[in-house]
């Protein structure tokens, strides 16, 4: 097996061997647990900086294994998925900084590290498959690896989350399946290439293509939360501060809207589409999903709620920017999946930390916090800031790129959406920043715990601040090299290229 | 001056205000407002015009400095100085978060002036603005001056949002578009720009918005009447003074022509001059009226300018002095009146109208969104849980339960068993017999089963 | 070394390796494990041989005593039963292991030679070439399994294997009936005589009618499946494995066969009405397991629901079809002793299996929770396991034979069953505020199941071998059907 077919593999083991052998520790072994932890993310960031140099220089990288008559289970990085590994590389390791402080004394941490090992195996899957088959296989584990780590408290209210959870997804991946399979029908062949595969079906199959969408549209937006498919996100806030934080910003919401990407562009190819007339209710989908998530986000007063929706509404960005049909919108679509990734995992960052730190869960209750936790409000008003799209933060690029994309796409009304959302995502950051930073604190917070000098633990504390940081400067550079916004620029001239 | 010194000297004039705004180093420093400004000073002072290209920021940027943001350089320089100066008395218990704020403030209004596209420039403005409301809550936090200050929040988002538009639709036009590094064989402007007019007034209302332009002035009077008159002179001379520079920078004036909106402007700004003579003749805020006086004479001139370009462009280099000027006005405005001790205002302002309305905004808005949360955004979640309810509830009854457990009861029964077998069995055998002569029935399986029948 | 594979009548040895085995047991009691594991391998060892020769050779044919087919019995070996024969001596292997752990002394007495004996008929069923030689292994095999079901103590395992016996006899003698008809009208026993010999007629559809109720009512297809769920969840915990994962696919592997090979072609009809049969088992048996409060009654109801997939492909009738029943068959057998054995861990852990209770138990199993999951996974059909690769097999044979409807059923059944698995899976994120008095489980057990729930998931992630191997010899390598 040689070095480029073997390197995919090595990424997908680098979180999957620790994951193993981590359930297997006892609950004692702290220090083994976080060296093998850190190990297997910094492994993992060192192969993906590999890959990226690679990729950029054309190596191709590709794993097969023969899974089904006809069909190979096959991993390969190409520009796209490249995008999210190193999304997800990246928060993978200060998510799992950031857990190893969070729970920190609290049971079954062996378990959860394990899961949460193989939640980020099956991500970095989902993000490497070369085909619809695998992309379904890795949708699915997901599925499953991530259901401990939303009833990872065993309370009775995770349960239900957890059970609503499953039953949207579970729904959602028989639909996957349906649809991948009657995709495999008609065209015989599932492996994702440039500008798609279909376009070269009779015309007699128009129909059957455009149901064939729907389906998988709906199998993937349970995840990627499109309304009225949202349900079960909310919920989920319930699982511990750094798996809300990882599936907001990274897993689950991600992989559904990665989904969509690579259907749209890679199976049924975005002209292709576009002619199908597919495009232009989705995109009326996104922007539904943009304004209600944003107007349930304003009248949430638990915190981790709000964020919760306001993911609803972030991430539908990204298929807004898919399903506008041209390519500086596709950059901006593209984009928003590293930026809203770094954003809203600052945000839940912070979240915890004022949960754990100060025992507030409430909007209400905020008043002042900024004045006990100067550095995690900070971290979260970058964040918030960047939400709401101001610049140079990176919401703001996205935004722009949204914004001009579908200036030149003809398609004037998505700007008064974007316009919109950036007001109601001011009308419900701005309140809470105000009250954290301008209102006066209470005599004393409902459960603090004291650090010393510090205002709450370095692996508590570090984090979010590495997190806010990035989001100035990918917001700031977005014009250097390497960075999200030149690799989008990268990805998308291979797409509309021929 | 080589080429090395004078980048890194450009870079940190917006850089080092905005690496001192971090608490940790700041309060180590005795004065780091001053030594913030030191390298705006030495480049005011060094006479050389400098162009920087930063194409890795943003979407490719750059920072200048020539003879007209030299002007304009030295006159925020001596702004700042002079607000240094006045907030020295002010040391307080906040005085970290202040500065922390101010430095930040200071960062924004000094890269404003010298970057020289307009989505740093937006850049700048919003870092200002939002500092500047930092810097307004920290110093003063009386209960009365938040309504103005909120509204003053609102506005900026709304500025905001309207700039952004705007941006969006000059690179839309302009021509090669922005957004051009992603190479221009991808590019196929399908888009019509929209209409010139709908553009200007974009970015007419958006820093309009943010100069307190009559009729969007409401917030100003209460502002600047604040205690401290080195918020009151960083309001004027720095926020306002840039927001009416972005103005006059960013609007295509003297190359495309508005009549209608050039008139529109000048009714505005004369509108606002009649304001500022009328209602603002007040000890307590001269320096709003002052602010709003000039503001009027400066969208007058915009106005001339769009409806005749003509005019603009034999005057034009002068719309930058006069912003300096108006500034450095202020700023002689207010250490004049520190000096000669304004009387404590609180007690004269509560009667003033701008708090009440403002109050009575927010109040209304208040209850707009307790209503449309009534009306619609809880209500529709709880139709939903309320639906689910009954279908779970239609589930319950134990009706399905027991036709489970009959069901399978039933079939437990060897007489029920054994019939049951029979029946399939006569039911097998009827099938098997009666369709077997018609192959037309079977089309599925004859077709599979080709091979077979030939047998 | 090729020499040596080539010269053993595999055939033979697999068939007598666990008869002789089961007599040895019953003479040396003590030694019981001992032969009994050595005997388990040495069948194993001889199904790979056998396994060696038909992927080398093709199918063979072997006639013992050197008797031709009219007259004497012949073993026959293609793709499909060396199939059935590999999992059975996988299963059977892992149930070994596990079942030395779970006897106690007096009850593994009687335990391994009956076993042995049951692996045997097993064996002999899956290489015999007429039916007359079909039913009487298929009578063994019930008596075998009968009998294991009685040896769990209580009345309530007595009369269900009571009631269990009426039905393997009740369907042997349908069975029989069916064969004497067939005798009758042709001449002959042999499957490869009478697929020439007979023409549809009245009286061969009489035989072919009985013949197919007797082996829905052994195969437990809704609603003949009254018998199973009693029988298999008051068994011993190996017991169940081996008879929801074999012994009921027995009677089913015959059917296919008569299906493929005998019975007269264009029968649509027929398959649509088992296909509807299999579709009403696949809901009926969900909807039961979903209300049962106890764990291994439970898992029952789902092999009730796992057998409805089975009978999916007879409507679907192409190659696809087939091969994903198969392959559902391969992956429920594998992933079903799993389960069982992981509901026999927990039995013996908590001394209780009522799922309302499971919250006490199964937090300090977890080797045993995930062996239950991951056999969860498969039976739910979620990728990588056997279950999805089946589930997308036949979901595709819907799709291409333009019947969607069965893969809309495909799709229910798979949610259902997710449904109650998650239920119990649940249970593993439950405090339970009281502590339970439990009895150690011996390391083989958890092990030997969590191995085989493994494989499970294995079978997803390498199915192009077994795949392959079904296509050997006939029914399906050329060009599928009758």
């Amino acid at each position: 097996m040689s070095w480029n077919s073997a390197l995919p593999l090595l990424v997908l083991a680098s979180s999957l061997f620790p994951g193993g052998v981590i359930f297997f520790l006892s609950e004692e072994r702290v220090v083994t647990r976080t060296v093998l932890n850190l190990a297997g993310a910094t492994l993992k960031l060192l192969l993906v900086g590999v890959m990226i140099w690679g990729v950029f220089h054309g190596e191709p990288y590709e794993s097969r294994l023969p899974l089904l008559p006809g069909l190979d289970l096959v991993l390969r990085a190409d520009a796209l998925s490249l995008l999210f590994v190193t999304l997800s590389a990246v928060l993978w390791l200060a998510t799992t900084v950031y857990a190893i402080g969070y729970l920190e004394g609290s049971p079954n941490r062996s378990r959860f590290f394990g899961f949460f090992s193989l939640c980020v195996t099956a991500t970095i899957g989902v993000a490497l498959s070369g085909n619809l088959l695998t992309f379904l296989l890795f949708y699915e584990l997901l599925t499953l690896t991530t259901y401990p780590l939303i009833v990872h408290r065993e309370t009775e209210v995770a349960r239900r989350a957890g059970r609503i959870y499953l039953t949207y997804t579970l729904a959602g991946g028989a639909l996957l399946m349906v649809g991948t399979l009657w995709l495999y029908t008609l065209s015989g062949t599932l492996a994702f290439t440039a500008q798609g595969f279909l376009s070269t079906l009779a015309s007699s199959e128009q129909s059957t293509l455009i149901m064939i969408f729907v389906l998988l549209m709906m199998g993937l937006g349970v995840k990627a939360a499109l309304i009225p498919l949202h349900g079960w996100l909310p919920q989920a806030m319930v699982a511990p501060a750094p798996v809300s934080a990882l599936l907001h910003a990274v897993a689950v919401v991600k992989a559904g809207a990665f989904g969509i990407i690579r259907v749209v562009y890679d199976v049924y190819g975005i002209q292709f589409a576009a002619t199908l007339g597919v495009t232009l209710p989705l995109a009326v989908v996104a922007a539904v999903t943009i304004i209600y998530g944003s107007l349930r986000a304003l009248f949430q007063d638990d915190l981790k709620r709000r964020l919760a929706f306001s993911t609803v509404s972030q991430v539908a960005y990204i298929i807004l920017g898919v399903a506008i049909v041209g390519p500086i919108a596709a950059i901006g679509g593209l984009v928003h999946l590293v930026h809203q990734g770094v954003m809203k995992i600052t945000l839940f960052f912070c979240a915890g930390n004022i949960a754990e730190t100060l025992g507030i869960h409430k909007i209400s209750d905020m008043n002042g916090v900024g004045q006990r936790l100067p550095w995690t409000m900070a971290a979260f008003t970058i964040a918030a800031l960047g939400m709401i799209g101001l610049p140079p933060l990176a919401g703001f690029i996205s935004k722009w790129y949204l914004g001009l994309g579908a200036l030149e796409a003809g398609q004037g009304w998505v700007v008064i959406v974007l316009a919109c959302s950036s007001l109601l995502n001011a009308a419900y950051f701005l309140p809470i920043l105000y009250a954290a930073w301008f209102k006066p604190p209470p005599e004393r917070w409902p459960a603090e715990r004291s650090f010393g000098r510090q205002e709450t633990a370095w692996p508590l504390l570090a984090p979010p601040l590495v997190t806010a940081l990035l989001t100035v400067v990918i917001g700031l550079l977005a014009s250097a090299p390497f960075s999200p916004l030149q690799w989008v620029h990268f990805i998308t001239t291979s797409e509309y290229l021929p | 001056m080589n080429g090395f010194m004078s980048t890194f000297l450009l870079l940190l004039v917006p850089g080092l205000p905005l690496l001192l705004a971090l608490p940790a180093l700041h309060s180590r420093l005795r004065r780091p407002l001053y030594l913030a400004l030191l390298p705006a000073v030495i480049l005011w002072i060094v006479p050389a015009d400098i162009a920087l290209e930063l194409p890795w920021l943003l979407f490719g940027s750059g920072v200048a400095i020539d003879g007209d943001t030299r002007w304009l350089l030295a006159s925020l320089v001596l702004i700042w100085m002079v607000a240094g100066f006045l907030l020295q008395a002010t040391r307080g218990t906040k005085e970290r978060r202040l500065t922390t704020f101010l430095l930040l403030m200071m960062g924004g209004s000094l890269s404003a002036i010298l970057v020289t596209e307009m989505a740093g420039f937006f850049a700048c403005l919003v870092l200002l603005g939002y500092a500047y409301f930092g810097v307004l809550l920290t110093a003063d936090g009386s209960e009365a001056s938040r309504p103005a200050a909120r509204l003053y929040l609102v506005l900026l988002v709304l500025s905001d949002v309207l700039l952004f538009e705007a941006l969006l639709v000059t690179s839309i036009m302009s021509d090669p578009p922005w957004g051009k590094a992603i190479g221009e064989e991808v590019m196929h402007p399908a888009a019509q720009p929209p209409p010139l007019l709908f553009y200007l007034l974009l970015t007419f209302v958006g820093f309009a918005a943010r100069g307190a332009v009559w009729p969007l002035q409401s917030w100003l009077p209460r502002l600047s009447v604040s205690p401290h008159p080195a918020l009151t002179l960083l309001l004027g001379a720095v926020v306002i003074a840039i927001a009416l520079l972005g103005m006059v920078r960013w609007l295509p004036l003297g190359e495309l022509t508005s009549p209608l909106l050039g008139f529109l402007i000048q009714g505005v700004g004369g509108v606002a001059l009649l304001y500022a003579v009328v209602a603002g003749l007040k000890w307590q805020t001269i320096s709003a009226t002052f602010i709003l006086f000039f503001s009027g004479l400066l969208i007058i001139m915009v106005g001339v300018g769009l409806a005749d370009p003509a005019v603009w462009n034999s005057y034009s280099h002068w719309g930058n002095i006069f912003i300096a000027i108006i500034a450095i006005g202020l700023a002689v405005l207010t250490l004049v009146r520190d000096r000669l001790g304004a009387p404590p205002c609180n007690a004269v302002v509560a009667g003033k109208p701008a708090v009440p309305m403002v109050g009575l905004l927010e109040e209304r808005i208040g209850r707009a969104i307790r209503w449309v949360s009534k009306a619609g955004f809880e209500s529709l979640p709880r139709l939903r849980a309320a639906c689910v309810v009954q279908i779970v509830r239609l589930w319950q009854p134990h009706q399905w339960q027991r036709m489970l457990v009959r069901g399978e009861a039933c079939f437990r029964q060897w007489h029920y068993a054994i019939a049951l077998s029979l029946l399939l069995a006569i039911v097998v055998v009827l099938i098997g017999i009666s369709f077997q002569d018609y192959p037309e029935t079977a089309a599925v399986q004859v077709h599979i089963n080709q091979e077979g029948v030939q047998q | 070394m090729s020499v040596l594979i080539f010269s053993i009548h595999w055939q033979v040895m697999v068939v007598l390796l666990p008869l002789a085995g089961a007599i040895a047991c019953f003479l040396w009691p003590r030694r019981g494990v001992m032969l009994a594991l050595v005997c388990a391998l040495g069948t194993t060892l001889s199904v790979a041989g056998l396994s060696w020769l038909v992927v080398v050779e093709g199918a063979q044919r072997y006639t013992v005593g050197g008797w031709g087919a009219p007259l004497g019995i012949d073993l026959y070996v293609d793709g499909l039963s060396l199939l059935m024969l590999i999992v059975t001596s996988v299963v059977g292997v892992a149930i070994s292991v596990y079942a030395n752990g779970y006897f106690e002394r007096s009850r593994a007495r009687a335990f391994w030679p009956l076993w042995l004996f049951l692996w045997g008929a097993l064996n002999a069923l899956f290489l015999s070439a007429d039916i007359f030689n079909l039913y009487i292994t298929l009578e063994l095999l019930g008596l075998a399994a009968v009998t294991l079901v009685a040896l769990a103590k209580g009345a309530q395992p007595l009369s269900s294997a009571m009631r269990y016996l009426l039905v393997t006899l009740l369907g042997s003698l349908l069975f029989l009936l069916g064969v004497a008809l067939l005798y009758h009208s042709s001449g002959s026993v042999d499957i490869a005589i009478l697929a020439e010999r007979l023409s549809a007629s009245p009286v061969v559809w009489i035989a072919l009618g009985l013949m197919v109720v007797g082996l829905l009512l052994k195969t437990a297809l809704f609603p003949l499946h009254f018998w199973l769920p009693q029988a298999h969840a008051s068994a011993p915990a190996p017991v169940s494995a081996l008879l929801s994962a074999l012994v009921v696919k027995a009677s089913f592997y015959i059917l296919i066969r008569l299906w493929l090979e005998i019975f007269p072609p264009n029968n649509f009809v027929l398959g649509q009405l088992l296909g509807l049969l299999g579709a009403a088992a696949l809901l009926w048996g969900n909807l039961q397991a979903l209300r049962q409060t106890r764990l291994k009654m439970l898992i029952a109801y789902s092999t009730v629901a796992q057998l409805g997939y089975l009978f999916l492909a007879f409507p679907l009738a192409n190659i696809i079809g087939w091969t994903g029943a198969l392959y559902m068959l391969l992956s429920h057998a594998i992933a079903k002793a799993a389960m069982f054995m992981a509901a026999g861990n927990i039995l013996r852990f908590g001394g209780h299996d009522s799922i309302a209770d499971l919250d006490r138990i199964v937090q300090r199993l977890p080797l045993t929770v995930t062996t239950f999951a991951l056999a969860g996974v498969s039976i739910m059909g979620l990728p990588p396991s056997g279950g999805f690769v089946a589930k997308w097999l036949l979901l595709e044979a819907a799709i291409r034979s333009a019947q969607w409807w069965w893969g809309v059923v495909l799709v229910l059944g798979g949610l259902l069953s997710a449904v109650w698995i998650f239920k119990v899976v649940g249970y593993a994120f439950t405090p339970s505020p009281v502590p339970h008095e439990v009895r150690a489980v011996p390391a083989s057990m958890e092990w030997s199941a969590l191995a085989l729930a493994l494989t499970a998931i294995a079978l997803g992630l390498f199915s192009s071998w077994p795949l392959a191997l079904m296509m050997v010899g006939l029914p399906f390598g050329e060009g599928g059907g009758s």
